[in-house]
């Protein structure tokens, strides 16, 4: 026999009233998020193009096609060596510049302050900074002549554009990465440290095996944040050079966008956003498994 | 009429049973204790009194009426949580006059007289040169005390108290163990209070009941939870130093009843035939006896236990000494005579048939107390 | 660590702050320089340093006479309205939303603990998806529906952005709050609800403010959706600043005197997060 609750207990009430408040913030990412992003999967299998009122299924054409699509793997590629690189420079000097940070001297929160900056303000805007002083009479230039180095138009020339982004980006995200590793830093126990000290460590060891290991997960929270983010970077790459010089710096995202807005092909473009997407989410899960087994000492 | 009836209760969480078939009854005025230790359910058990946690069966009754479906702010009683939860960001005074303004009991107190009540539960506490501190510039005793002052400021039916002394200092808890109850006797309160040191629960309760795993194992005075400990989990939580035990094989005979210590090879007389062990002739016993009734002797004699004093603490009003015997097993003997000429020597210890209780070994059951308990 | 740090590590230390420093501030300083000066002194080479500064490029921003045939199309003011309208009521409305639901996702019982974080973790991949996965198609649907160019489907577009931040931080910030501390209201004689404003409320309020804070900047930066989704009326200065440079007019001058004023609001109330400012940015995942 099923057990039937007649009155429902008042903590069960209260519960339920509780819950209410969830719905608004389930069913307006719902509207607004979900049911888009499961009609654009859809839609991906049709031969929807903008302007197009006969829609019909194609089924997996739009991703055949897009697989021997060599701007595709040329958007694919992009993707690739501006995160990488990006991701490379970021965690690294970043780390460095959190370290730098983290040392106990006079003036730091100055530092700390300034490191803020640009954080806050809108990337697209830092981009269009960097635009206004890297043409070929630019002052960039006019300052790296001082150290011998030619002028070059960093952001036309095919050959300098996408590592001239990198160094955007990593304008943009590298005081992010940079804040992390300081909370990380700040927020070291001294006991280990003391112990080591009574022990007589090494300062390498003291590194290896104390520092690094309660430092490793902000290393990974920064990297997961930067890899997500930074695979979908579009504001900055089409406030500066719009995919070009050619396509030399057109990473999927803004590949997608191109081919919907300036070709209209829609769903082709639709399908590609989604194998971001998945790769995005594949391997991003992989790193957040692996960060929450670095934190679970924590619990 | 009971002021609190407490009728088979029973709480789980998943898998968990913490509270099981629980029952007991609170006259006006009367302090219950709930004495058990870490996990035993005493903590889940006052939270389902006090409405925070949901039962899964049974009754609880404030004055006969049935508040089970009452949620916590319609209960009519306090609670002191164990880990204070005073407002951070209120004052002692803010923090004590808080349940006085609730819109609720608005008709009852204007804020006179919450000024009066407070200063007077502040005086009783000796915090009332503390009132305009917050929480984060006060010791751990004048939080206990402010968090005490906010469960005592109202006039509820009941006082829910989790274990409000533990995270004192020993001096401190020492102090508020009396003064808690002369409180209690002042304000005429209704108190099940909560514990796991026996010390608190003896000089506390009127009536204790000890838990384990969320079951009543006893429930009686504390005289009786003391000497007619009903089961050998009792008998091991109340006592410091805990009781000793040992392994005994009853023997009925013919004038003189006599328990084997077969492990030690002694032997402890009874004066008399005890009748109604016969059915535990030749069976294997627990026999428990209390430090302050073991008797140290340089006289050999083969009924005694054979032992080296290995040990002597000095508390501070008598000796703990510590004896080995055979198996390497350590008993624990109270005293008021300093035997430290006797150290690293052997020694006999005495028991009188008088002061044991046996148990069943099974199921821990008491089985016998001695004649002069 | 270490307190005793020689000069000499003291020294180079410091100037390698300065250095990054310099590198952070370079660009800033440069731009309101730029801003300052009048067209001429901005494509000149080598680079002015010193010039005759004026105020003019932020009044063009200001009065519709502006310079050149492309200008006619340009309102800055416009761009800025819309900024701040739009990232306000977004604001607004996520905080709302977010927060109310970041109480119960922290407090509620559920039948299944799983539900819990399978809504937490929906929500935020709104933030890490490819934007353009959501707005192609709702570029369509918002199109279907006249409503492309529309404040108000912006400020819902918005919420894809600031529900999930919204209450992944108030999540944070109120699973500080002990429950017990919660429980003591409810048992001296509050509903939930009065307990929530009295109690649980205050305890958070520093945290909420740093959640307000970095929504409204999160929205106000927000390029993508404003581009995809908004149009000429709904323009904010992200996608406005574009604008100063185009096949017919390179208004650079104007251009850093916009960027300028887009900025300032942020940098002056991230001053006040300072404290939450980790947190913030790794959606509570990091307490700072």
């Amino acid at each position: 026999m099923s057990k039937v609750k007649i009155r429902k207990s008042a903590k069960e009430v209260e519960n339920s009233k509780l819950k209410y408040f969830l719905w608004p913030a389930i069913i307006i990412p719902l509207c607004i998020g979900i049911i888009p992003y499961f009609t654009g999967i859809g839609l991906s299998f049709t031969n929807w193009k903008l302007a197009l009122s006969n829609i019909r299924f194609v089924g997996l054409r739009n991703y055949i096609e897009m697989f021997s699509n060599p701007d595709f793997w040329n958007a694919a590629k992009v993707t690739i060596s501006f995160s990488g690189l990006s991701l490379l420079v970021e965690i690294v000097f970043g780390f460095f510049v959190g370290w730098l940070l983290s040392v106990n001297l006079k003036g730091q929160a100055f530092f700390r302050s300034i490191i803020l900056i640009p954080l806050m303000v809108a990337p697209v805007l830092s981009a269009l900074m960097w635009k206004l002083m890297l043409p070929q009479h630019g002052v960039i230039n006019y300052l790296l002549s001082f150290i011998g180095i030619n002028a070059v138009s960093w952001l036309s020339n095919p050959h300098t554009a996408l590592i001239t982004l990198v160094v955007i980006d990593a304008y943009i995200n590298l005081p992010f990465v940079a804040i992390i590793i300081l909370a990380g830093f700040q927020s070291l126990p001294k006991e280990p440290y003391e112990a080591a000290a009574v022990d007589g460590a090494s300062k390498l060891f003291i590194f290896k095996k104390i520092t690094f290991p309660l430092i490793t997960p902000l290393i990974l929270l920064a990297l997961i944040f930067r890899f997500i983010l930074s695979l979908k970077t579009f504001d900055i790459i089409y406030a500066t050079t719009g995919g070009g010089p050619g396509n030399v710096t057109t990473n999927l995202h803004l590949f997608a966008y191109i081919n919907t807005f300036k070709y209209g092909q829609a769903a082709k473009s639709t399908a590609v956003v989604l194998i971001l997407f998945l790769i995005i989410f594949i391997v991003s899960s992989k790193l957040i498994k692996r960060w929450t087994k670095a934190t679970a000492y924590q619990k | 009429m009971y002021r609190l009836e407490v009728k088979e209760i029973s709480k789980n969480f998943g898998k968990v049973n913490a509270v099981r078939n629980l029952s007991f009854n609170c006259k006006e005025g009367e302090t219950v204790v709930l004495l058990g230790p870490t996990g035993a359910g005493k903590t889940t058990t006052l939270r389902c009194l006090a409405g925070l946690e949901e039962l899964n069966s049974g009754d609880v009754l404030l004055d006969g009426k049935n508040i089970n479906n009452f949620s916590p702010d319609h209960r009519e009683v306090a609670m002191f949580f164990e880990n204070y939860a005073l407002y951070p960001h209120m004052t002692v005074y803010e923090n004590m006059a808080y349940p006085l303004s609730a819109p609720n009991r608005k008709n009852e107190y204007n804020k006179k007289k919450i000024r009066l009540r407070v200063q007077e539960i502040a005086e009783l506490l000796q915090i009332s040169e503390l009132l305009d501190r917050k929480p984060n510039q006060l010791s751990g005793g004048q939080k206990q005390r402010t968090a005490l002052g906010r469960t005592l400021v109202r006039k509820p039916k009941v006082f829910l108290l989790d274990e409000p002394i533990a995270h004192l200092d020993a001096v401190l808890r020492h102090r508020m163990r009396g003064e808690m109850k002369s409180i209690f006797h002042k304000l005429q309160c209704t108190v099940v209070y909560v514990t796991h040191d026996y010390k608190e629960a003896l000089s506390i309760g009127d009536k204790i009941l000890v838990i384990r795993d969320g079951e009543l194992v006893q429930l009686g005075t504390a005289d009786e939870i003391w000497s007619k400990m009903n089961n050998v989990f009792v008998a091991k939580l109340v006592g410091d130093p805990p009781i000793n035990i040992f392994k005994g094989i009853f023997q009925p005979g013919e004038n003189n009843s006599k328990i084997e210590l077969y492990e030690h090879k002694s032997t402890i007389n009874f004066n008399s035939t005890i009748k109604k062990l016969e059915e535990w002739t030749n069976k294997k016993t627990l026999v428990a006896i209390r430090p302050t009734d073991i008797i140290i002797s340089t006289v050999q004699n083969p009924n005694s236990i054979r032992g080296t004093l290995s040990a002597i603490e000095a508390m501070s009003s008598s000796f703990e000494i510590t004896v080995m015997v055979s198996n390497n097993k350590m008993i624990k003997i109270k005293s008021k005579v300093n035997f430290n000429n006797l150290l690293d020597k052997q020694i006999w210890l005495n028991i009188n048939s008088d002061k044991i209780h046996l148990f069943n070994p099974q199921n821990g059951e008491s089985i016998y107390h001695g004649r002069s308990l | 660590m270490e307190d005793t740090i020689s000069i000499k590590r003291k020294f180079v230390y410091y100037i390698l702050l300065i250095i990054v420093a310099v590198v952070v501030l370079f660009p800033f300083i440069w731009i309101f320089l730029t801003s300052l000066k009048c067209p001429g002194d901005i494509t000149c080479y080598p680079p002015k340093f010193i010039f005759k500064a004026s105020w003019d490029n932020y009044k063009s921003l200001f009065t519709k006479s502006q310079a050149g045939a492309a200008a006619s199309t340009l309102n800055f003011s416009r761009y800025y309205l819309n900024s701040l309208f739009v990232a306000g009521c977004g604001t607004l409305l996520s905080l709302i939303i977010g927060f109310g639901a970041g109480y119960a996702l922290t407090r509620a019982k559920f039948r299944k603990e799983n539900t819990r974080e399978s809504v937490a973790f929906t929500l935020l991949s709104f933030w890490f998806g490819p934007e353009l996965a959501i707005i192609l198609p709702l570029y369509i649907f918002f199109n279907k529906f006249g409503l492309l160019d529309n404040h108000f489907a912006l400020i819902l577009a918005y919420q894809l952005i600031g529900v999930p931040f919204a209450v992944w931080m108030s999540r944070s910030f109120f699973s500080d709050v002990p429950v017990t501390v919660e429980e003591a209201s409810r048992i001296d004689g509050y509903t939930p609800m009065q307990t929530f404003w009295n109690i649980t409320f205050p305890m958070v309020k520093s945290g909420l403010a740093a959640t307000a804070i970095l929504t409204f900047i999160f929205e106000w930066n927000n390029f993508l959706f404003a581009l995809v989704i908004g149009g000429r009326n709904t323009m904010p200065v992200t996608t406005g600043a574009l604008g100063f440079i185009s096949y017919e007019a390179a208004l650079w001058g104007q251009m850093a005197a916009a960027i300028i004023l887009s900025s300032v609001p942020q940098l002056i109330i991230a001053m006040f997060v300072q404290k939450n400012m980790v947190r913030g940015l790794t959606f509570g995942a990091v307490k700072g």
